[in-house]
């Protein structure tokens, strides 16, 4: 696959180095002078020194047969524009943004930049999880994050444990799609019991989140 | 009208002394509170600290409710964000973003921004005033 990753800073390097290992083709684009002669050394033949966030500086990496790009600038405006420009006038399909704010992550989908990752949110995340008493987790926005895909820890103090699917009275437009039990998948249907140690799987709108684990943990957790 | 300035530079100060001296409502964004020296003799300017590329502080600044915004911090990337932000989600009637890099206009044309680059100006203005120095002059390189 082509890759074009905007920004040289150290993010930007290990992921070039990564990427490459990993037998991907990549193009690494920096703007700043100084930053382009330390990657030289190591990188030479596919570093582009231009402005990743125009499109000149983009034609330049060819950005017409890229299938991913993603910016990793330490500036969240300029991953925005770098992302917007690339789909707009390169019509790359999937881009991926750097934000630093992870109030930017929104942003990203309102302004078709594509998606934002947040290394502040994912740490931030990671923490609140330890803290979290109820293992609840969103794993992918869906309907630009009206839904949610959601795993669930049941533990040893869940009121639901030993239940049937049928009867948990689930919140509207819930479906619980999997559980993972015993290093297994299983499918469930109406009758299948949740057990201690299931992590579910489950599709909610964003909104019922809260309803949900109420549900799931008990109105004490 | 109720405008609201983001970055108050030289431009962005300038800019808000002449709104606020106009007449209009006027409140400034920066992240830097060093900047608002620039306008600290206008009472009637309000101040918002924080920087431009955050939702929160610009509804703090009043997007929700302003008649128009100008994004002009010094990072062009940054004003396009910001006029997005004020376009697509607080729906602001009149967004301006101020460009200093004059390559930019295909790519302000395509998102639909309206933007002033000053560097196009300032070339035109200086070209402007060379080229009626030669018209003057005229008569002289006409005799060569």
């Amino acid at each position: 696959m082509y890759v074009i990753v905007v920004g040289g800073g150290k993010v930007g390097y290990y992921l070039t180095k990564t990427l490459l290992a990993e037998g991907h083709e990549v193009a690494i684009v920096e703007r700043d002078e100084k930053v382009c002669r330390k990657l030289e050394l190591d990188l030479g033949e596919i570093l582009v020194h231009a402005d990743g966030s125009t499109p000149a500086g983009l034609e330049l990496a060819g950005a017409a047969r890229a299938q991913v790009l993603t910016a990793v600038t330490g500036q969240d405006e300029t991953n925005l524009v770098t992302c917007q420009v690339a789909r707009t006038f390169f019509n790359v399909q999937r881009t991926i943004g750097r934000v630093n704010n992870p109030k930017n992550e929104a942003l990203f989908r309102v302004l078709n930049a594509g998606t934002a990752v947040s290394s502040t949110q994912i740490i931030t995340d990671l923490i609140q999880r330890e803290v979290d008493t109820r293992h609840i987790q969103k794993l992918l926005p869906l309907a630009a994050g009206k839904v949610n895909l959601f795993e669930i820890d049941l533990m040893a103090t869940s009121p639901m444990l030993g239940k049937a699917v049928a009867d948990l009275r689930l919140p509207p437009s819930t479906l619980l799609v999997a559980i993972l039990r015993a290093g297994g998948v299983i499918v469930p249907d109406g009758r299948t019991q949740l057990l201690k140690g299931d992590r579910v799987i489950a599709v909610a709108q964003s909104e019922r989140e809260e309803e949900l684990a109420r549900l799931l943990f008990g109105a004490e957790a | 009208m109720f405008i609201i300035v983001v970055g108050c530079g030289r431009l962005g100060s300038s800019l808000a002394r002449s709104l606020s001296e106009a007449g209009h409502r006027v409140t400034v964004v920066d992240w830097n509170p060093q900047r608002f020296e620039r306008i600290a003799d206008l009472g009637d300017v309000a101040q918002v600290l924080g920087t431009g590329i955050d939702v929160d502080v610009l509804r703090q600044a009043g997007a929700e409710e302003c008649d128009a915004l100008v994004a002009v911090t010094d990072h062009d990337n940054a004003n396009i964000m910001i006029a997005q932000t004020a376009e697509q989600i607080f729906k602001v009637g009149h967004v301006v973003a101020r460009v200093n890099e004059p390559r930019t206009g295909p790519l302000l044309k395509t998102f639909g921004i309206e933007a002033v680059c000053p560097t196009q100006l300032a070339a035109d203005a200086l070209f402007e005033t060379l080229q009626s120095g030669w018209k003057a002059e005229a008569p002289r390189t006409g005799e060569r």
